[in-house]
């Protein structure tokens, strides 16, 4: 029972963490938007008028919107963790029975609900601006979407392990976010482009969105080829992030900023 | 079980460069249930490594720790059960939640049902006077009511040992005197073990019947504060002048052993007279009165914690400096 009530509490402090930073939500919220807007008209004037246009401006709503929300995932790992650092929260967190990596990943399932809605108000927004209307199949769309997000989550725990040594990495965890939006827009066809963190689910939500292709007529290699990488990185995030935690203990640095 | 903390043969060093930082040698102690112990020492000492170490926040490189029984490693979850900490005063807490928020989130934290300590949440609250500032976020409360909440938020689940580390830290007065209270009754009422680090003499005195000092990551000494200070107890009278003392007088005084000049804050200056010899007061009095140098009072010193500490620590501040030559006693 007691991870229910870590969940719950979970929920209801994102809830009123979003209550109370309503303005900064919807900030961000626009900001977004505006940027798409900025892109799309570019994108316009680029390809307007081509065979492309239809095709490559679906293809861009959903990187733009996987690239958000790939985004706010990995900046819920990483940049959480180096404000609960600086907060002097980060050791009470870590002086809960159930663990800090269990901590973080039940605060991390109450944000996806926020951050789920926001990519879909801006997805939303997208098409209305654009005209070009998806594919919104949600059956084909959650468990894709998901193999988006563990690898990304891997991404955000190697990145916060790091983050406990060696502290003022801010810089670094910029860089990588904008580096996400080639993660979920890389052509497969260069084959290592395949083992990129969600790259190959990406792959699978433009089939699903832009294709109109229902999940089971998805080529099955690569639903287990995304399966495997999320697996792979997955256990790379923890376990890089548990060597880093236990370093940081060794050193005494784990609630230093 | 007796001892609710048990720490065993700990040894901790820190990499610096290319070189290895002692921090804590062989340090050994136990405490009882429903005992307080100050863990005293100047900065730099080991007193927050050796309180992280219990906490399971750093790892220590060899040595045991049980926390009721479980080691926070190997049995990390139980021991954590067991265990609430305030680490870092007024920085425990989520500042953009609300009081009772802050409490509701940390007993889930620790897997209670909030609803479950609703009742001890309210009795916290009315027992630190937090009850006008129940729905005012962290953030909005002073530097006393934020530390206040801490103390709460490691109060909010019933656990049997609690770690304080300075937790009257910059305190007014009126707060530290409330934490105080509220320090003593949880060992009266709740029977909590707790281990308490601070440089807060007045605190250690109150509350504290047994102190540990570390120095320089060892543990100098384990004892009762009246043993101590009893062990350091040395008679001494104080004589407050009226007015200046001539340079022979201030020669001839500074003659006799075991004394020690010093000028008042307002008029006048202190000589203060150590009697282990009483044959050093009556020098000084002849002194005195050969050149009619008027006494305007005498007292009788006592020596407080602070000075038991600076002894034993080898004459060095709190502040890790050392300490005027020109100490009384």
């Amino acid at each position: 029972m007691g991870n229910l009530f870590l969940l719950s509490a979970q929920f209801k402090r994102e809830f009123v963490y979003l209550k109370r930073y309503f303005f900064n939500f919807i900030g961000g919220f626009i900001t977004l938007y505006v940027v798409f807007l900025l892109v799309f008209l570019g994108y316009r004037g680029i390809a307007g008028g081509t065979e492309m246009y239809g095709s490559g401006l679906g293809n861009l709503i959903v990187g733009y919107v996987l690239w958000v929300f790939a985004m706010m995932i990995y900046q819920d790992i990483s940049y959480n963790l180096f404000n609960e650092a600086r907060e002097g929260i980060l050791e009470q967190l870590y002086m809960s029975p159930f663990g800090y990596t269990r901590v973080t990943t039940f605060r991390l399932l109450a944000a996806l609900f926020i951050h789920f809605g926001m990519a879909l108000v801006i997805l939303i927004a997208m098409m209305l601006s654009t005209g070009r209307f998806l594919n919104l199949d949600l059956i084909s769309l959650f468990p894709l979407v998901v193999l988006l997000l563990i690898p990304i989550a891997g991404l955000g725990f190697i990145l916060g392990g790091l983050q406990l040594i060696y502290k003022r990495i801010q810089s670094i965890l910029q860089v990588v976010q904008f580096l996400l939006v080639g993660v979920v827009a890389a052509p497969l066809s260069l084959g290592w482009t395949q083992l990129l963190p969600g790259s190959v689910a990406s792959h699978l939500v433009r089939e699903v969105m832009v294709g109109e292709v229902f999940i089971t007529n998805l080529p099955l290699n690569k639903i287990f080829l995304a399966i495997g990488i999320a697996g792979l990185y997955a256990f790379l995030g923890l376990f890089i992030f548990r060597l880093c935690e236990r370093k940081a203990m060794q050193t005494g640095r784990l609630g230093q900023f | 079980m007796d001892e609710l903390l048990r720490v065993e043969n700990i040894f901790k060093t820190y990499p610096k460069k290319k070189e290895k930082v002692k921090a804590l040698e062989n340090v050994n102690f136990q405490v009882k249930k429903g005992e307080l112990v100050g863990l005293l020492g100047p900065n730099g000492a080991g007193k927050t490594t050796m309180v992280k170490i219990i906490c399971g926040l750093v790892a220590p490189d060899s040595g045991k720790v049980e926390v009721a029984g479980y080691n926070p490693w190997r049995e990390r979850s139980r021991a954590l059960r067991n265990l609430s900490a305030v680490l870092e005063g007024n920085r425990n807490i989520y500042w953009p939640l609300t009081v009772r928020e802050n409490l509701n989130f940390f007993a889930a934290l620790k897997g209670e049902k909030p609803s479950r300590v609703r009742g001890r949440i309210d009795d916290l609250i009315t027992a630190l006077n937090l009850e006008d500032k129940v729905n005012v976020t962290a953030r909005s409360l002073s530097r006393g009511m934020q530390q206040k909440l801490a103390l709460a938020v490691a109060l909010v689940v019933d656990v049997p040992v609690l770690i304080l580390d300075e937790p009257t830290l910059g305190l007014d007065v009126e707060s530290a005197l409330e934490i105080r209270e509220m320090l003593k009754n949880v060992v009266r009422e709740e029977n909590k073990t707790v281990l308490l680090t601070t440089h807060d003499m007045r605190l250690v005195r109150a509350v504290c019947p047994r102190v540990i000092i570390i120095n320089e990551g060892k543990i100098v000494t384990d004892d009762r504060v009246d043993n101590l200070l009893r062990l350091f107890e040395i008679k001494s009278y104080r004589l407050h002048l009226g007015s200046e003392l001539t340079p022979q007088q201030v020669i001839e005084v500074q003659e006799v052993e075991n004394t020690v000049i010093s000028n008042g804050s307002g008029s006048g200056i202190f000589i203060d007279i150590n009697l282990e010899n009483m044959e050093n007061l009556y020098r000084v009095l002849d002194i005195l009165r050969k050149n009619n140098a008027p006494i305007e009072s005498i007292e009788r010193k006592e020596i407080d914690l602070e000075e038991v500490f600076l002894e034993i620590v080898g004459r060095r501040g709190l502040n890790g400096k050392p300490v005027s030559s020109e100490r009384s006693v």
